[in-house]
């Protein structure tokens, strides 16, 4: 029997659902091993099945309604995916958690718009346990195929543990503090290929965290380039949120 | 045999060799890096700073595919380049690293896929006034083909294999006098990153660099892994099986030592499991297990990893860093 899958979204801007359409060539072959129950991008009407295999969920929590939502998906599938950095750890969305609402709607808007009021977004985890997740803003397609096909393996997906700056020095790219321009690629998990880097950009670290960040050497090369604590950390909080409540 | 070329001469050596080879040869590229480029894409750069990407990278490369398994079970190995490589306009670092693997890869047991790539090759040095606004390089010990060493507009030419004479032989005789002279501008004791690698790696022999520096040294290390990346004489590799289809690929792909994943094994423990003893083992690998092994330093002194390496712990600073604490001028406790 095929495995039935389903992708779900809440806040974000839905470019991790349109990488995974992007996909189209692979996409026909994954068809032939998955059937499709819920993806409200590509496909009308609400999702039938009451058991999903795996669940590919895209969005951070911060609407009324949005828990309860996300815990009845988790507790019709089997297996939950964070899709993509808003899911993972807040995304861009969280950059408005450091401020109130009022305040946000004032500086976005310029008036108090309270229907747009939300709470600070959050990570799903921060309400159900995820299972894996596929990291970036947006996702790397290759990554999603790759832990799709370990899913259906039953093997554990991997992520890479180590920084962009590996990637980065495999490409030889410049380095950008060497243009005085700082970069979050060595606390950043690789996967990407420095993209940002390649472009002409710095990394400013949508694929979160790495396990072991070396925060140590980190702070002193940012120290070293003239920033202070808050600024580093205004970098970070480009996408990951402040703290997670437990 | 020596020889000496003037820069039709040398262009007619190049059209010489790339009849036969694929001949890369030094360019200057809009991003102000020097690197070895296909023969004929554009002007040489007969001098500037030494090569960006490191030389050793044709024989070994980034990731190599080592062989298919194709659904019936059967091994298909890569078929190997149509024409042999020609790499000109290397330093005598880069003769170095090249030769340090080359011993490496031919060591018991031999590694046929880093052969395949190296064997036949021809090497061309470019040394003398050939450095930063034509500063002078060292000469190379020979570990080539061809070396061609810059002086005043003209080439001194010497050849160091039975191909390398035969691609000089009708060239006009070079001057030995004038060869004399380069030869001893370039004695290789003079050149200080040599001997501070020396004093360094004697300091580490004779246990003279305690454990609490490579605490603090790695305490600057961010595990970017681009020293590594950047040596011409790491040879680590981890290798890859892929499925493409119903052929199973097997390629393998540079590994750094300053990786957690390093030597991590699959119960959990690891070896190389702190920072410390990372940063340790990379120093120690080239300045102390080398000499043990070869009889001399792993490290060429190419100053690509301090190039590299965004905290400044590159080798070079780093034997310099040690000199200078545990140096005998300095008390050693
Ligand atoms: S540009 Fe960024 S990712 Fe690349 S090496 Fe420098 S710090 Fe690391
Ligand atoms: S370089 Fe950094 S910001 Fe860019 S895609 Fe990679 S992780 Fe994200
Ligand atoms: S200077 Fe650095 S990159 Fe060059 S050979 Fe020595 S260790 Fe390797
Ligand atoms: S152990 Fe480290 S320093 Fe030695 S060759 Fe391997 S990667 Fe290079
Ligand atoms: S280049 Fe420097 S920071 Fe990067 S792994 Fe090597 S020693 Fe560490």
């Amino acid at each position: 029997m095929k495995a039935k899958i389903g992708f779900f979204d809440f806040a974000g801007c839905e470019g991790c659902q349109l990488t995974v359409m992007n996909l189209e060539e692979e996409l026909l072959q994954v068809l032939q091993l998955v059937e499709i129950v819920a993806f409200r991008e590509v496909m009308g009407g609400s999702a039938t099945a009451a058991r999903l295999d795996i669940a590919f969920v895209e969005g951070s929590i911060c609407r009324p309604g949005d828990r309860e939502r996300l815990l009845k998906i988790r507790r019709r599938s089997e297996i939950l995916v964070a899709l993509g950095s808003c899911a993972d750890n807040g995304g861009v969305n969280a950059l408005g958690s450091d401020r109130t609402p009022e305040v946000l709607c004032q500086q976005v808007y310029g008036a108090n718009l309270p229907h747009l009021y939300t709470e600070p977004p959050q990570p799903l985890a921060a309400v159900v346990t995820v299972d894996y997740r596929i990291p970036g803003c947006p996702i790397d397609g290759r990554e999603f195929l790759a832990t799709l096909q370990a899913l259906l393996l039953h093997q554990q997906p991997e992520l890479p543990s180590f920084s962009v700056c590996v990637e980065c020095k495999l490409a030889e790219y410049p380095c950008s503090f060497d243009d005085g321009q700082i970069c979050l690629g060595p606390i950043t998990r690789a996967g990407c290929r420095a993209i940002c880097v390649e472009g002409g950009s710095y990394c400013r670290g949508c694929r979160g965290l790495i396990d072991s960040p070396r925060t140590s050497p980190y702070h002193r090369i940012l120290e070293e380039h003239g920033l202070s604590v808050e600024e580093i950390l205004d970098q970070y909080r480009t996408f990951n949120v402040k703290e997670q409540p437990s | 045999m020596l020889k000496q070329l003037m820069r039709t001469d040398l262009d007619r050596l190049l059209q010489k060799v790339a009849a036969d080879y694929h001949l890369q040869v030094p360019q200057l590229l809009t991003d102000g890096t020097r690197q070895l480029v296909p023969f004929e894409m554009g002007e040489l750069s007969l001098s500037g700073a030494p090569l960006q990407r490191k030389p050793t990278a044709y024989f070994f490369p980034q990731t190599e595919t080592l062989l298919h398994i194709t659904a019936d079970g059967s091994i298909e190995l890569p078929a190997g380049a149509a024409r042999p490589l020609a790499l000109f306009g290397l330093d005598r670092t880069d003769l170095a690293g090249i030769a340090f693997l080359d011993r490496f890869f031919s060591a018991a047991p031999a590694d046929d896929v880093y052969q395949r790539r190296r064997n036949g090759a021809l090497l061309i040095g470019l040394t003398g006034a050939a450095g930063v606004d034509h500063s002078f390089l060292s000469l190379s010990s020979g570990n080539c083909d061809i070396e061609l060493i810059a002086d005043n507009e003209c080439w001194l030419a010497l050849a160091y294999s039975e191909r390398g004479e035969k691609l000089l032989s009708r060239f006009p005789d070079g001057d030995s006098e004038q060869l004399a002279v380069l030869r001893k501008s370039s004695d290789d004791s003079k050149l200080s990153q040599l001997k501070l690698l020396q004093q360094g790696s004697r300091l580490l022999q004779e246990d003279k660099v305690p454990d609490e520096f490579w605490v603090e040294i790695a305490d600057r290390c961010i595990l970017c892994s681009g020293c590594n990346l950047a040596c011409p004489t790491c040879s680590c590799f981890c290798v890859q099986d892929r499925r493409r289809g119903e052929i199973v690929e097997r390629s393998r792909v540079w590994d750094s030592c300053q990786l957690d994943a390093f030597m991590r094994e699959a119960s959990g423990h690891n070896p190389l499991g702190t920072e410390t003893l990372r940063t340790r083992r990379r120093i120690h690998h080239k300045l102390v297990a080398d000499v043990q092994r070869w009889g001399e330093l792993g490290c060429v002194g190419c100053g690509r990893c301090d190039r590299a390496c965004p905290t400044g712990i590159g080798m070079l600073a780093v034997a310099e860093e040690m000199v200078k604490r545990y140096g005998t001028a300095a008390p050693v406790e």
